[in-house]
C-alpha cells in the first residue's frame, strides 16, 4: 500500500487541479439549480402565468359564453386540465354581430400590440354550431398542451348543448360529460400525482446522462493519462519503484476517487435541493415546484454503478493507453470502447417506453451498460431484488476479470514502442504476462 | 557486501527469441561500471531486470546482496534511456513524488530537492511546471531525481545520449560526485570513449551473452592484441627474426605512407607473451634497435575485436527485443 499510496496522491491531487475538474464540479450544482429555477422564473416572468384569452362569438347562441367560463374555471392543479404547468386561462366572452371580420381585425391587431395582455382569440364564425369549425389566433397557438386544453373545453361545450338540442336529459348529460382523470404513479410511490412519474423518468435520465459522461471523461483521462506515461518515457522510472499493477491501480484510485468526490458533490447538491428546494422557493414567494421524492436505494445504487462503472472503463481505457502509441491511435480506440456504454445510455429510450421490457432487465444487467441503465431503472420502476444481485455480482466479477487482463495487457504494452500490436500479439500478452 | 549486483546464469527469453543468454556478472561495490555492447545487446534487458521491470526466464539476481525487491530497489537510482517527466507537474512536486515512490517522505525529501537545484543553479524554477522549463533543464531534474532519495546503486543506461556538452559536463560531475561518496555506478553505453574516461570495471556483452569482463586494464591486457613497434636504427628489415620468435604470433608489414624501407614492424604479441623475452632474441640476434615500444589496446580496439562488426544481426536483434518487451 505504501508504494500505492504516493500514485494515488498525485494522480488525485493533479486531476482536481485541472481546470475542467473544477469547472465540472461547479457546473453539476449550477445545472441542477438551473433546471429547478429556470422554469419558476419563467413562470414568474410570463405575468403570474394567465392566459388572456378573447372568446369571439358570432353564433348568437351564447355557447361562446360557456366556453369562456369553461376555460376559466381550469388552473393548475386541476388534473382535468392535463398539464399547463401554473398558467391559467382568463377568458373574456364578446358576442359578435355580423360576419366579425371588423372584431377579428382589432383582436388581432391587439394581439401582436407590444405589452398587450391579450394573448389570443378564439372565433367561433355564425355557422359554427353546424360546421363545428372554430379558429383559434393568439400568440401561444404553438402551445400544445394550451391548444389541447382549448380544443377540449370547446369540444366539451359543443357536444353538451347538441346533445341537450337532441333532448337528452341534462342530469345523463352531467354524468356523460363527467371528466375522466387518470393517475399515473410508480409503484411505491406515495402520492399520485402524474408529476412524479414523470419527473421521475427526468431525474433517471439525469442519473444515466451523469453516468455516462463522467464514465466516459473520467475513464478516458486514464488512457490520457497512460499514453502520456509511455509516450513521454516516463513510465519506466515509475517501474524501477512500483510494480505496474500497483502503478495501474493506483492510478485508477487516484481519479476514481477524484471522480467520486465529484459525483459526491452533485449528488449531495441534488439531494438538498430536492429536499430544500420548495422551502426555498416558498420563502422567496415563489410557487413551490413540483419536486419528486429520489428513494436512498436509488442514490447507493448510483453512487454504486457508477463508482464500478468508472472502474469497469477505465481498466478498458487503461489497456487502450498502453496499447496506443500515438494520440491518434488512442482517438481511434477510445470510441469501441465507449460503444457498449453508448448502447446503455441509448436504452433510456426502451426504458421510457417500457421499464419492463426485456431489453431493459438484459441492459441493467450487463456490466458494460448497467452503470447508465440500472440507476435510471430503479428510479422509473421496482426493479425486483434479485436484479439488483445479479446485477452488482456481475459487475463485480466482471471488473475484477478485466483489471487483471489490463494489468497484463499494461505491464507489456507500456513499454513496448514501435507500432501497435496484433491481436494475436494482444492473446500472447495476456496468456505471457 | 561484495557485490553491489549479481548476475547467475541470468537468461531472458521471449518465446523462442533469448535476448540474454545466460549471464554472470558481478559488480563489486563502490565501483563505476560499464555496460558495452553494441545496440541491441541486450543491455537494457539486462538493466530492467536487475531493476525488476522485468522478470529473467532463468537465473538469479541479486542487488545489493538481496533478491530483487521493492524494498532493495529503494536503494537504486535509475535513469533510463528513453526518459520523460510529466509535464504539466512543477519540479518540487515532481521530484517530491519521485522521491516518495523510493519511500523517502516529502517532508524529508523537500531541503534534498532544494540543496540539489541549487547546485545545479535551478532554485528559482522550484515551482514551475516541467513544460516551462528548456530541454536541457528538465534533464536536469532528471538527473536529480535519479539521485535525490541518496541511493547506493546508480544505474545510467545511455546516460549521454541526448545531451548537449554542458549537460554531458554535469552529468560527470555528478558522477564524479557520486564516485567520492562511494556509490556504485552502472554505466551502459555503445560509446567506448565515455566508458574509457569515466569507468574502473567494464563488461562487454553483445548478442544477449557476456564477452569480456574485469577491470579496464585487466581487459586491456587480457582480451587485447598486444602490439609491439618497432624500428631498426639502420632501416634494415627485421621481419624475418620477428616471424621466427616464439613471443610473435604475427607480424604486420609495414603500413602507412614513409613506412616501407624505414625499417618499421608492428608484431602482434602471442597470448601470455612477455614482451621482454622478445626484446632479449631480438638483442640476441643483433637487430639494431632504435625503437621497441608496447602498445596497449584501446578499450575500442577491444571491443571491435571482441564484438566485431555484424550491423545486420544487430539491428534484427534490437527489433525482437523492442517488439518483445
Amino acid at each position: 500500500m505504501s508504494r500505492i499510496w504516493p500514485v494515488i496522491k498525485r494522480e488525485f491531487t493533479e486531476m482536481v487541479r485541472t481546470k475542467a475538474y473544477i469547472f465540472g464540479t461547479l457546473l453539476g450544482p449550477v445545472l441542477i439549480a438551473g433546471m429547478i429555477a429556470v422554469p419558476l422564473l419563467f413562470l414568474h416572468a410570463g405575468g403570474g402565468g394567465e392566459r388572456h384569452v378573447r372568446i369571439l362569438d358570432a353564433t348568437g347562441t351564447g355557447v361562446g359564453q360557456e366556453i369562456a367560463a369553461a376555460l376559466s374555471a381550469t388552473s393548475a392543479g386541476d388534473a382535468a386540465a392535463g398539464d399547463l404547468g401554473d398558467s391559467r386561462f382568463v377568458a373574456e366572452p364578446v358576442p359578435v354581430t355580423g360576419t366579425g371580420d371588423a372584431e377579428r381585425r382589432a383582436a388581432r391587431e391587439e394581439v401582436v400590440r407590444e405589452r398587450s395582455s391579450l394573448d389570443g382569440f378564439l372565433f367561433l364564425a355564425p355557422d359554427f354550431m353546424e360546421t363545428g369549425h372554430a379558429a383559434y389566433e393568439g400568440r401561444n397557438a404553438t402551445s400544445m398542451t394550451q391548444m389541447g386544453q382549448i380544443r377540449s373545453i370547446v369540444t366539451q361545450a359543443v357536444r353538451a348543448r347538441r346533445l341537450n338540442e337532441a333532448g337528452v336529459d341534462p342530469r345523463v348529460l352531467a354524468q356523460v360529460l363527467q371528466p375522466i382523470r387518470i393517475d399515473t404513479r410508480k409503484p411505491g410511490a406515495e402520492d399520485e400525482t402524474g408529476a412524479e412519474a414523470e419527473s421521475a423518468v427526468l431525474i433517471g435520465m439525469l442519473m444515466a446522462m451523469a453516468v455516462y459522461f463522467a464514465v466516459v471523461l473520467f475513464a478516458a483521462s486514464v488512457m490520457r493519462g497512460v499514453l502520456e506515461e509511455k509516450r513521454d518515457r516516463i513510465v519506466e522510472v515509475l517501474l524501477s519503484s512500483v510494480t505496474a499493477r500497483q502503478f495501474i491501480s493506483g492510478k485508477v484510485m487516484g481519479i476514481g476517487a477524484a471522480s467520486l468526490i465529484q459525483m459526491f458533490v452533485w449528488v449531495g447538491f441534488a439531494a438538498a435541493a430536492l429536499s430544500f428546494g420548495p422551502d426555498i422557493a416558498r420563502s422567496a414567494g415563489l410557487a413551490a415546484p413540483d419536486l419528486p421524492r429520489v428513494p436512498a436505494q436509488v442514490a447507493v445504487v448510483f453512487l454504486f454503478f457508477f463508482a464500478t462503472g468508472f472502474l469497469l472503463y477505465a481498466a478498458m481505457f487503461g489497456a487502450a493507453g498502453a496499447i496506443a502509441t500515438t494520440d491518434q491511435e488512442a482517438n481511434q480506440l477510445q470510441f469501441p470502447v465507449t460503444i457498449p456504454l453508448l448502447i446503455g445510455f441509448f436504452m433510456m429510450y426502451t426504458l421510457i417506453a417500457d421499464a419492463e421490457s426485456g431489453t431493459a432487465v438484459a441492459g441493467s444487467l450487463i456490466p458494460f451498460t448497467a452503470p447508465v441503465v440500472l440507476p435510471m431503472r430503479s428510479m422509473m420502476t421496482d426493479v425486483p431484488t434479485w436484479q439488483y444481485i445479479v446485477a452488482v455480482l456481475l459487475m463485480l466479477v466482471t471488473v475484477w476479470a478485466l483489471m487483471i487482463a489490463a494489468a497484463k495487457i499494461y505491464r507489456i504494452g507500456v513499454l513496448s514502442t514501435g507500432k501497435k500490436p496484433t491481436l494475436k500479439e494482444l492473446g500472447r500478452w495476456l496468456r505471457t504476462a | 557486501m561484495k557485490h553491489a549486483v549479481e548476475m547467475t546464469g541470468v537468461v531472458k527469453r521471449y518465446g523462442d527469441f533469448e535476448a540474454v543468454r545466460g549471464v554472470d556478472l558481478r559488480i563489486p561495490t563502490g565501483t563505476t561500471y560499464g555496460l558495452l555492447g553494441p545496440n541491441g545487446a541486450g543491455k537494457t534487458t539486462s538493466i530492467r531486470m536487475i531493476l525488476g521491470i522485468i522478470e529473467p526466464s532463468a537465473g538469479e539476481i541479486r542487488v545489493l546482496g538481496e533478491p530483487v525487491s521493492r524494498e532493495v530497489l529503494d536503494h537504486v537510482g535509475y535513469l533510463p534511456e528513453e526518459r520523460g517527466v510529466y509535464k504539466k507537474m512543477t519540479v518540487r512536486r515532481l521530484l517530491s513524488f519521485l522521491a516518495e515512490l523510493k519511500g523517502v517522505a516529502p517532508r524529508q525529501s523537500a531541503p534534498w530537492i532544494d540543496r540539489w537545484l541549487a547546485r545545479f543553479e535551478m532554485a528559482e524554477w522550484r515551482d514551475s511546471r516541467l513544460e516551462e522549463l528548456s530541454k536541457g533543464m528538465q534533464q536536469k531534474i532528471q538527473f536529480i531525481s535519479t539521485v535525490l532519495h541518496d541511493p547506493e546503486l546508480v544505474i545510467l543506461d545511455e546516460p549521454f545520449s541526448g545531451l548537449d556538452p554542458i549537460n554531458q559536463r554535469v552529468l560527470r560531475e555528478i558522477i564524479g560526485i557520486l564516485k567520492k561518496e562511494g556509490k556504485t555506478i552502472l554505466f551502459s553505453t555503445h560509446i567506448i570513449e565515455h566508458a574509457e574516461r569515466i569507468c574502473d570495471h567494464v563488461c562487454i556483452i553483445a548478442r544477449g551473452r557476456l564477452l569480456v569482463d574485469g577491470t579496464v586494464q585487466q581487459v586491456k591486457t587480457d582480451h587485447g592484441e598486444r602490439f609491439v613497434s618497432i624500428a631498426t636504427a639502420d632501416g634494415s628489415d627485421a621481419g624475418a627474426v620477428l616471424r621466427a620468435s616464439a613471443a610473435v604470433a604475427a607480424v604486420r608489414d609495414p603500413s602507412g605512407p614513409g613506412e616501407a624501407g624505414r625499417g618499421l614492424h608492428h608484431a602482434t604479441l602471442g597470448p601470455g607473451a612477455d614482451p621482454n623475452d622478445l626484446l632479449r632474441e631480438l638483442v640476441d640476434k643483433g637487430v639494431p634497435l632504435r625503437r621497441f615500444e608496447l602498445v596497449e589496446p584501446t578499450l575500442e580496439q577491444v571491443f571491435i575485436d571482441r564484438v566485431g562488426e555484424d550491423p545486420v544481426q544487430d539491428e534484427r536483434l534490437q527489433e525482437r527485443e523492442v517488439a518483445h518487451v
